[in-house]
């Protein structure tokens, strides 16, 4: 497993992380003001929430005047996407296998 | 072949020209599953342990435990050894159609983690599991 992937498995293993990187990929930026008013927690609690979905490269802070803006990255969907493929396509051949093995079987 | 994955399963539609019993038995008989999905003590038997071996050596890749079997459902869990506290779940539902059987297969909590099971599979990368981690990779591509 890729090093970005932990990092990324790591960030999705958090409830609130999860949640705070759906409501990002769902809505437009919040601020840090807005995130720890709507999950109820400290400013200083988001950002170190936001620090680990920020190494995983899921969420982008950017700087805007007084507050810091916070974007969801589509990046990381995509690594969870190739995730669920590989299973994806396990499922494939094993179903086509299946199949050849029913033909075979007496 | 229809494929829908939703964010946290893969869920999967075939038919089969074959009868519903045929394919009930090659989805819970020893023998069967171990020539189709991978070399496996699986028993269809409602508590029954299985483990998934991969076809090259003896290691263990997927571990897990029938839930649920009766004609025609069959549930298992599934855990993939690289990240051994991730509970995920096979399901497998068999209807009668056009003379054949309609089989759907849901695998779902692809992407259920929680703190305990990441810290669990991190901290197992260390540990040994390396030479077992590649033949995972080896069990799904072949």
């Amino acid at each position: 497993m890729s090093e970005k992937r932990n990092k990324i498995f790591k960030a999705i293993a958090d409830p609130t992380r999860r949640e705070i990187f759906h409501l990002l990929i769902l809505g437009s930026a919040l601020s840090i003001s807005q995130l720890s008013m709507e999950f109820n927690i400290s400013r200083q609690g988001v950002t170190k929430h936001l620090k680990i979905l920020e190494e995983a490269e899921m969420v982008k802070i950017e700087p805007q005047g007084r507050e810091r803006f916070c974007y969801a990255s589509a990046h990381a969907l995509l690594e969870i996407k190739n995730w669920l493929s590989t299973y994806d396509a396990f499922w494939n051949d094993k179903l086509n296998d299946l199949g050849k093995h029913l033909d075979n079987m007496a | 072949m229809e494929t829908q994955t939703a964010q946290n399963s893969i869920e999967k539609t075939q038919w089969y020209p074959h009868s519903i019993d045929k394919v009930w038995g090659a989805l819970t008989e020893t023998k069967h599953v171990s020539k189709w999905l991978a070399p496996t003590n699986f028993k269809g038997e409602t508590g029954a342990k299985y483990e998934l071996h991969s076809p090259k050596d003896d290691c263990s890749v997927v571990a897990g435990v029938v839930k649920e079997s009766t004609p025609y459902t069959l549930v298992y869990s599934w855990i993939a050894l690289n990240h051994k506290d991730i509970e995920t779940e096979v399901k497998w539902n068999l209807t009668e159609e056009n003379n054949g059987t309609k089989v759907k297969m849901i695998h779902s909590g692809i992407l259920k983690y929680n703190k305990e099971d990441a810290q669990e599979m991190f901290g197992s990368f260390s540990n040994g599991w390396k030479r077992c981690f590649l033949q995972i990779g080896e069990v799904l591509n072949n």
